[in-house]
Formats: structure tokens, C-alpha cells, sequence
């Protein structure tokens, strides 16, 4: 963890606020395919029923899915954009990304074998909200998306997410008197550290 | 490093309100919800089916075209579908238990005195904007899926419809016998319903009269 630890505190460090580009990024995509999929779930939920991975009966779990999922991605997704449970976000997508990818994978190889396609040119509408895809590139894109969840869920940085200003200003209320602004007067030493550690020095709190 | 136990109970929350969203939004929209407890995918099965592999031996006939209501079992004892659908490069028609009709018996209900006179009738089992695309002229419309919108339109034709022709895409179609199994659910006599396999695809190829936009 700390190898990982280490290059992600790297990437957190630069100059562009790249945690924040990443989480954007994959907030917006899961609101666009969620939304995409909860105009209409009844198509959702006949794409959800070619894989098979659902028992149709009772048709309640089915019919639950269809209904849940898309509005799962947009809560997440908005969670990443706005920055608000941004680590229980990026892993409630993480964890679908688990389940979707491999099931595109199953599929395309069951659709190899049947139809006698190469695996490059297996080609079909896997119900994630974004229509007729070509499989390869859609389970590339997966991974990728799968790597940017672990990044918003493993990042310690903090930039532009309201919780973290919330509790900044709380802590410089109480330690110095005054309403502070975020990301200001933070020592370097503790801008830096993990984002549950006081701004200043221990013993200098609550002493007004 | 990270907090484990916050992140979990950030994922509760998320989880709790994407389910409070998503079950106030079916219940609250007019059109394409969800309902819980529906089988959409419900195939249903004639009472009378017998076991596939006993052939019954004495084929219904309805206006004195006996192939019409011979049951899934008599088909394919006989070859008429089952191994020869399966054995071909197309893909095969889903197994049901409804009668079926080939293109060229559809082809003569089309063209007979009684489907102009309204005594049969057409229905597609697809979409909307599937079937304003294109349906088989003078067919109506009855969306499976949203059958709530279509079923009063769809009972003041099948009730007093002689013979009810259900079709969808083709091929691997599945929607005509889930319009079937629905008009099993509302009392019409399986009798009077008829599966076209070929559906859309076959009729628009062969290039017989269709037509764009609302019947």
C-alpha cells in the first residue's frame, strides 16, 4: 500500500488539481450513462435480462435492478462532481465496475462461440447507456474507469470538496477564533498530511 | 491510512439515497416505470399444450387450414420448426407454445375479405417508434412493456376478432409471446391467436404493404 500510497500522493500533489479533473470526469460519465438508462429502464431492463446473471424468477430481482441502478449511478455520480462522499462514491462505482465488466467479457465470449465472430468485432448493446458499442474498446474503457475509482477512493487530497471545507472551517473557528477560509494558513507540514489531522499543532487547539 | 469504516458508511448512504431517488421516480412518472412485481418475460403456456414428445395426432383446424393450430409439439415432431429453425444460419425463434403461421398463410390472411372487413387483425408487439418506423399496414400497436397504455385499445379488437396475428422484429424476438401470454391473461381463446415468427423483418423484405406513422 505504501509503493501505491506513494504515487498517489504524487499525483495529488501537482500543480493541475488532477484529483479533482479525475473525480469530475468520472462523475460526469456515470451521470450521463445513468441518466441515459433512467429515461428508460424498460429498455434497461431488457438489456440487464440478456446476461442471464439474474434469476427471472421471482421477476423482483430483475425488476429491482432496472429500477435501482441507474439512479445508484447518478447519486454516485453527482456524489464525485460535487466532491460529497466522494471515497464512498468511487467505491460504490468501483464495485459495479466488478460486476458490469465482467459480465460484458461472459457475454462477448458466449457471443464468440455462438455466431463464430472474432473477439474484436463482437459488437453489441451491453445496457451501460451508451448504445451499440464495440466490446474490446468498451471493456478498455471499463478498466480505465475502474482505475480512476480507485483513485478517487485511495486520493487523500482534498481540493474542492465541501466536507474538507466544512471541517477546515470548523477547526480554524474553534483553534483561532476567527472563520477560515480553505486550504489558507494550513502549515505546509499538515496540507500535505492526511485529511483527518488537525491544521494545527496538537495542543493549540480548543485554546481560543 | 483511510478510514475503512467511514468509507463503508458513505457507500450505506449512497446506497439509501439512490434507492429513496429511484423508487419516488418510478412511482411518481407516468409512462415507462418499472413495476416491481411484474414478469415482464412471461411466455406463458396453453393449458392443452401436450408434452413435446408425444405427436398428437389429430390437428385443430380453423377455416380449414390445419397447420394453423398445431401446437409446438406436432411442429416439431413434424419438422416444421424446432430442429429445422435451429439448423439454420438465421437465429432461431425462441420456443413458445403458441400457434404459429408461416409467411404464406399471413400472407393470405392479409389479403383475405376478412382481415379488410376488420375480422382479423394485425397486432405488433414492438415499440412505438419501432412501429412508426414501419408495421405491416393496418396492424395496431400494443407495446408489451407498457401494456397498461394499450391493452383497452387491444381488447376491443381481440374480443371480437376472428383471428389475431401477433408479431414483432423476427428472429430472435421474443416480445409477440410475452402480447401472447398477456392475451392468455385477459381471456382471449388461444385459439383465435396466432405467432408470426417472421415478423417485421421477413414481412418488410419481401416487400409487402407497410406502413409509417400511427394506423
Amino acid at each position: 500500500m505504501s509503493g501505491n500510497g506513494s504515487i498517489l500522493r504524487r499525483l495529488d500533489a501537482v500543480s493541475i488539481p488532477l484529483p479533482v479533473i479525475v473525480r469530475v470526469l468520472l462523475g460526469v460519465y456515470f451521470i450521463y450513462s445513468g441518466i441515459n438508462k433512467a429515461i428508460d429502464p424498460i429498455d434497461f431492463l431488457k438489456a440487464i435480462r440478456t446476461y442471464g446473471a439474474l434469476p427471472e424468477s421471482p421477476p423482483f430481482f430483475l425488476n429491482a435492478t432496472a429500477i435501482v441502478l441507474p439512479w445508484l449511478e447518478i447519486v454516485c455520480g453527482v456524489g464525485l462532481v460535487l466532491g460529497v462522499l466522494r471515497r464512498g462514491a468511487g467505491l460504490t462505482i468501483g464495485l459495479m465496475l466488478c460486476v458490469f465488466t465482467p459480465a460484458i467479457l461472459f457475454r462477448a465470449l458466449s457471443m464468440m462461440n455462438e455466431q463464430g465472430l472474432s473477439f474484436f468485432a463482437v459488437e453489441f448493446d451491453c445496457g451501460c447507456g451508451t448504445g451499440r458499442e464495440i466490446i474490446w474498446i468498451k471493456l478498455l474503457k471499463n478498466t480505465v474507469l475502474l482505475l480512476l475509482a480507485l483513485w478517487t477512493v485511495f486520493s487523500t487530497s482534498r481540493v474542492w470538496e465541501p466536507g474538507a471545507w466544512f471541517c477546515h472551517r470548523q477547526r480554524t473557528t474553534r483553534s483561532m477564533g476567527r472563520p477560515g477560509r480553505p486550504y489558507e494558513d494550513v502549515p505546509a507540514e499538515h496540507a500535505e498530511s492526511s485529511d483527518n489531522r488537525s491544521p494545527v499543532p496538537v495542543g493549540a487547539s480548543d485554546t481560543g | 491510512m483511510y478510514s475503512v469504516r467511514k468509507t463503508v458508511l458513505e457507500v450505506l448512504i449512497l446506497g439509501v439515497v439512490g434507492v429513496a431517488v429511484a423508487v419516488t421516480v418510478n412511482a411518481v412518472r407516468a409512462s415507462s416505470s418499472v413495476k416491481w412485481s411484474r414478469d415482464y418475460f412471461d411466455k406463458g403456456k396453453r393449458p392443452d399444450l401436450p408434452a413435446p414428445s408425444t405427436p398428437a395426432s389429430s390437428p385443430t383446424t380453423t377455416s380449414g387450414k390445419a397447420t394453423f393450430v398445431e401446437p409446438i409439439g406436432e411442429l416439431a415432431a413434424t419438422g416444421k420448426i424446432g430442429a429445422v429453425k435451429q439448423a439454420s444460419a438465421a437465429p432461431a425463434h425462441p420456443q413458445h407454445s403458441y400457434q404459429e403461421m408461416k409467411f404464406e398463410q399471413v400472407v393470405a390472411v392479409f389479403n383475405s375479405p376478412e382481415t379488410a372487413a376488420g375480422v382479423n387483425v394485425f397486432v405488433d408487439a414492438r415499440d412505438v417508434q419501432a412501429y412508426e418506423e414501419g408495421h405491416i399496414a393496418g396492424a395496431i400497436q400494443a407495446d408489451h412493456y407498457r401494456l397498461e397504455d394499450y391493452i383497452d385499445r387491444l381488447l376491443d379488437y381481440a374480443e371480437s376478432a376472428e383471428k389475431i396475428i401477433v408479431y414483432c422484429n423476427g428472429g430472435n424476438c421474443e416480445d409477440s409471446m410475452f402480447l401472447c401470454a398477456d392475451l392468455m391473461d385477459f381471456d382471449i381463446p388461444y385459439e383465435r391467436f396466432f405467432l408470426y415468427p417472421g415478423g417485421w423483418e421477413e414481412w418488410s423484405k419481401k416487400g409487402m404493404p407497410v406502413k409509417k406513422g400511427c394506423e
